[in-house]
């Protein structure tokens, strides 16, 4: 007698394992995150090490064109050109008329004084409430006589220093026939005003307002000519 | 196939930041006139870009132009190669790439749009008057030399694919 061979035990089925599955999505994912991370990296790396500075920007601030700059005052021992725009009187001369033969607006000129020496003399400007002056002037006679045009004789005003203490007056005047009216003096202390456009309104006098553009000596050609073309 | 995909990343990272572009202006017979005249025009006479600074500029002025040459230059590269790299994981693994490798193919077809882009700069900036020059810098070549690995990397990915 022998007994029917035993057959072996079933091993006990293993459900398949999903660790491999579960694992997947998170590996591609990984994938994803590391080339990202490395992407981060390099650019830092450039940023840091190769990537050229910024271009310029559009909206740099303009130059200097005759409104005021940050600095205060007029810096003493420096030279500027005392360049006076415009000057507006006011529409009656001490409640008159300005011509008293007839309806006509004032013939105006002014003169400068620098610590009380006369410096310059302006060109008179006829029949006007509103009188305007040029930075740069050219001579053209002079220019074809000499055959060179100086730049230093194109700019119309004149030089002043400034000091501490040192003066500049502006005598607005009616040029009359028989004798110039003055309109109105201001007198005022450089080392007070400020570079660029000054507006000045005195306190008496038939002058309503003088327009006063303090110009570096030093400052650019081109400059010049962008702030003579500033009407 | 990873470190292929890993060059291409690098690449492109540095070639988004790297000098790509250099800009000389110039007025041709006038330009000392212009330059005496008017330093405000002629000023930055010379002026370089990367690609990253180069967008961003846009982005100031043509805010459309801007937003699709980032889509162009920044999103769908990446996206490719971070795309490529899941895909590459899959078929490692044994497993079908699936909606990886698909989109991977998908995004690389515009991979080549900014290349395009700087190579028709430098033709209109010729066209202009005054002999302005454009000249183009390392970082261009860093992104080219990204896109052209990342296509290599795609070739590689079909034939593992095929294998699979």
């Amino acid at each position: 007698m022998s007994d029917s061979p035993e057959t072996p035990p079933e091993e006990p089925k293993r459900e398949p394992t999903t660790t491999s599955q579960t694992k997947s999505p998170l590996t591609t994912i990984l994938a994803v995150v590391k080339t990202l991370g490395l992407l981060a990296v390099a650019i830092l790396l450039g940023v840091t090490f190769i990537m050229p500075t910024s271009p310029p920007n559009d909206d740099k601030p303009p130059s200097d064109t005759g409104e005021s700059t940050a600095t205060p005052t007029l810096a003493v021992g420096d030279d500027y050109y005392a360049f006076v725009k415009l000057i507006e009187l006011k529409p009656t001369k001490n409640g008159g008329r300005w011509d008293t033969a007839s309806d006509s607006a004032p013939d105006i000129f002014f003169e400068l004084y620098w610590n009380d020496t006369k410096i310059y003399e302006a060109e008179e400007r006829d029949d006007r409430l509103i009188a305007e002056w040029d930075l740069l002037k050219l001579d053209v006679t002079d220019a074809l006589l000499s055959g060179e045009i100086e730049l230093g004789k194109a700019v119309n005003p004149p030089l002043v220093n400034v000091t501490a203490q040192g003066t500049l007056s502006i005598i607005v005047y009616d040029d009359d026939a028989t004798l110039n009216d003055e309109a109105g003096r201001l007198v005022l202390t450089l080392a007070e005003l400020r570079p660029g456009i000054n507006t000045l309104v005195p306190d008496e006098g038939d002058v309503s307002r003088v327009l006063l553009d303090m110009v570096p000596r030093d400052i650019s050609v081109p400059e010049l000519i962008q702030r003579a073309s500033d009407r | 196939m990873q470190a292929t995909i890993g060059v291409a990343t690098v690449l492109l990272g540095l070639g988004l930041v790297a000098p790509a572009m250099t800009l000389r202006t110039s007025f041709g017979a006038y330009d000392g006139w212009v330059r005496l005249l008017a330093p405000d025009l002629a000023a930055g006479g010379v002026t370089t870009y990367s690609l990253a600074s180069g967008i961003w500029t846009l982005l100031q002025s043509s805010f459309w132009i801007g937003v699709l040459l980032v889509v162009f230059t920044c999103v769908f590269p990446a996206a490719k190669l971070a795309v490529m790299s899941a895909g590459v994981e899959a078929l490692r693994q044994g497993r079908d790439g699936g909606w990886w490798v698909k989109l991977a193919h998908h995004t690389g077809k515009f991979s080549m749009l900014d290349v395009l882009v700087l190579a028709m700069l430098v033709l209109a900036i010729k066209g202009l008057p005054g002999q302005s020059e454009l000249l183009l810098g390392y970082g261009v070549w860093l992104f080219a030399g990204s896109v052209v690995l990342s296509l290599a990397a795609s070739l590689m990915m079909k034939r593992l694919e095929g294998e699979g």
